[in-house]
């Protein structure tokens, strides 16, 4: 038989000629049929560590995948303004993804109960609109902290005035007072320029930068005036003002009084310490990784 | 719902059609409701129902005196509030309701049952209970309540404000103890870790997130942070110049013609004439707060008169050249 010609159509070639076979079945007698598997959950083994146990209240020790609204949490409320201004950022990430977590377990009951046509899901929903409240207020919480960074970086007068005024105490300082006045620098260089309180805190990639830049030339020149305050019959070579990072960074790494035999000597010899602009950075952070090695007894990375 | 949002779009938003057609989907879903239960109005739309305390004025467990109605006149307990609806339930305000068997509680024996009534809002008004020194009950009912200093209460565990009676500011109406106390579920945390506190400012240099996250906190590619404009921005922004009509120009002329204003100093006899008037104004004065507010006043500077001032010197300093 064949299909006729010409006319376009899908080819039946194979069922016809499989039609062409006679119908027959073997010996049913001798067929061997396997016991037929229930088709129920009992008859498949999920791993408990399963990434979509996740999805489940319990984990994989849930014994329902849905719960009515007597299970659900009807009497929390959601975490306050207040409360979540007291949270750093890893806590409010922690939390935020407790929430989504949460979320996604009451979503995929929903998603169930549409498809059981059950329809008493009101509690899912009050508690999904909880939760989400609560992510919008930590959204909220995040962003208010980084206006109030970026509202901090405009205030440039503010912030001068108030290291001008720190400066002028910290030159005329009762001998009795320095202390509290060193510790006040400690806060103050962290607070003003983020430059770290111990050298071993330091992350070399992201704290040299021109923050911790300015912070040093303050510092040192913090120092450096207090020193020629104490001390008027200075020679000459010290008493000019302090030029570049080179000079700068003694006072940051030692005291006062090693730091400025470090500055004399410095001077004595004549070298050229004015680096370029280029240069300060990468000297910055090769010399202070140098100086934590040294302390810490091991090799510069 | 997160998870239906997007259903959202092919619904029917009825809350945003007129009044009529809102009543002729309301008769519409009153079909399918028994008899007695109709629901009578459209619920308020979400963005105007009242979920703060403090607007809605009252709490659970209130005392309400009801000014409309059949039990107009009486006062009754609040135990729910109805944002939807604007209208609470009151213990006393019930009507009898035809119960089909299927909904039956438990120990019911009649087809009747007794069902609260919403009473409107606007129908109620704040009561309080108090005894007199002989010991006999008294009800205040405030026609208006304002509200004072805030104060924290242990049973709400919140900041409350105190109730006062408009006009007699000296009855304070007091919050009523909750119905129940606040209690801990799965998703609760614990009252020590929400004090817990582990962020400080310590240093401006240091960004509070990191920079990946300010992209989930603030949308980049929002239409308002555009950097360049395009041409119809440009020209919506800088409008065209206007030609002047015939009066403006005549205006313009004739004020470049006139010499410009020059001011001068009062002379002697204005200043001592001023000077006296203001000082016998004063001097009847007698309220202390008056003056004290005039004593302020005084130090402030006005910067027009400061101007005014310069422009005089300056005018003198050419004329003495």
């Amino acid at each position: 038989m064949l299909p006729s010609v010409g006319i376009r159509h899908f080819s039946r070639c194979a069922v016809r000629s499989a039609r062409l076979k006679p119908l027959r079945f073997t010996d049913l007698n001798k067929i061997n049929l396997n016991q037929p598997v229930v088709p129920t959950h009992k008859n498949f083994d999920v791993s408990p560590d399963h990434p979509l146990w996740a999805f489940f209240p319990n984990g994989n020790k849930a014994t329902s995948c849905f719960r009515d609204s007597s299970e659900i949490d009807t009497s929390s409320r959601p975490w306050a303004l207040p409360e979540l201004r007291r949270k750093s950022f890893e806590d409010l990430h922690k939390l935020w993804y407790l929430i989504l977590k949460e979320r996604n377990i009451l979503a995929r009951e929903v998603r169930l109960a549409e498809a059981i046509r059950e329809n008493n899901t009101q509690a899912h929903n009050e508690l999904d609109e909880k939760l989400a409240l609560t992510q919008k207020r930590i959204k909220q919480v995040l962003l208010e902290r980084q206006v109030a960074y970026e509202r901090a970086q405009l205030m440039t007068a503010e912030q001068e005035e108030y290291l001008r005024d720190f400066e002028e105490r910290y030159v005329n300082a009762e001998e009795s007072d320095i202390v509290s006045y060193n510790e006040k620098l400690i806060r103050l260089q962290y607070a003003f320029f983020g430059i770290e309180p111990q050298l071993d805190d330091f992350d070399m990639e992201t704290d040299i930068n021109v923050n911790f830049i300015e912070g040093l030339t303050y510092i040192a020149n913090l120092k450096h005036k207090r020193y020629l305050k104490l001390h008027p019959q200075t020679e000459e070579v010290l008493s000019t003002p302090l030029d570049g990072v080179v000079e700068a960074l003694p006072f940051l790494l030692n005291d006062t009084n090693e730091a400025i035999q470090e500055l004399k000597s410095l001077r004595e010899r004549g070298t050229e310490t004015k680096l370029d602009k280029i240069d300060v950075i990468p000297f910055l952070k090769r010399t202070i990784s140098q100086v934590i090695a040294e302390r810490n007894g091991t090799e510069a990375v | 719902m997160s998870w239906n949002t997007a259903r959202k779009r092919f619904q029917r938003n009825v809350e945003s059609y007129p009044k009529a057609l809102r009543d002729v989907y309301l008769a519409r879903a009153n079909r399918f409701t028994l008899p007695t239960f109709e629901s009578k109005e459209w619920p308020f739309p979400k963005n105007e129902r009242k979920t703060k305390t403090e607007e809605i004025g009252f709490v659970n467990g209130d005392l309400a005196y009801i000014t409309e109605g059949e039990k107009k006149g009486t006062v009754s307990t609040i135990f729910q509030y109805s944002p939807e609806t604007d209208s609470v339930l009151l213990a006393d305000v019930t009507s009898k309701k035809l119960l089909p068997k299927p909904y039956w509680v438990e120990n019911q024996t009649s087809h009747l049952v007794d069902y609260p009534d919403y009473v409107k809002k606007s129908h109620i008004k704040l009561a309080a209970k108090d005894r007199d020194e002989n010991g006999k009950v008294y009800y205040v009912v405030a026609d208006k309540v304002i509200y004072k200093e805030k104060y924290y209460d242990d049973r709400y565990k919140r900041w409350l404000p105190r109730r006062y009676v408009k006009g007699h500011e000296s009855i304070e109406i007091p919050w009523p103890n909750p119905p129940s106390e606040p209690k801990d579920d799965y998703l609760s945390t614990k009252e020590s870790t929400v004090f817990e506190k582990s962020y400080e400012l310590q240093s401006l240099a240091k960004p509070p997130v990191p920079a990946g996250v300010l992209a989930e906190l603030r949308n980049p590619y929002s239409r308002y942070k555009k950097r360049f404009l395009t041409e119809a921005d440009a020209r919506r922004i800088n409008g065209p110049e206007m030609p002047l009509t015939d009066e403006q120009k005549i205006y313009l002329a004739k004020k470049t013609a006139q010499p410009p204003k020059v001011h001068k100093r009062l002379s002697e006899d204005i200043q001592d004439f001023i000077g006296a008037r203001i000082a016998d104004h004063l001097n009847n004065i007698e309220n202390p707060a008056m003056l004290a507010h005039l004593d302020v006043l005084s130090k402030s500077k006005i910067p027009d008169f400061q101007k005014t001032m310069k422009q005089i010197e300056e005018h003198e300093a050419t004329q003495q050249q």
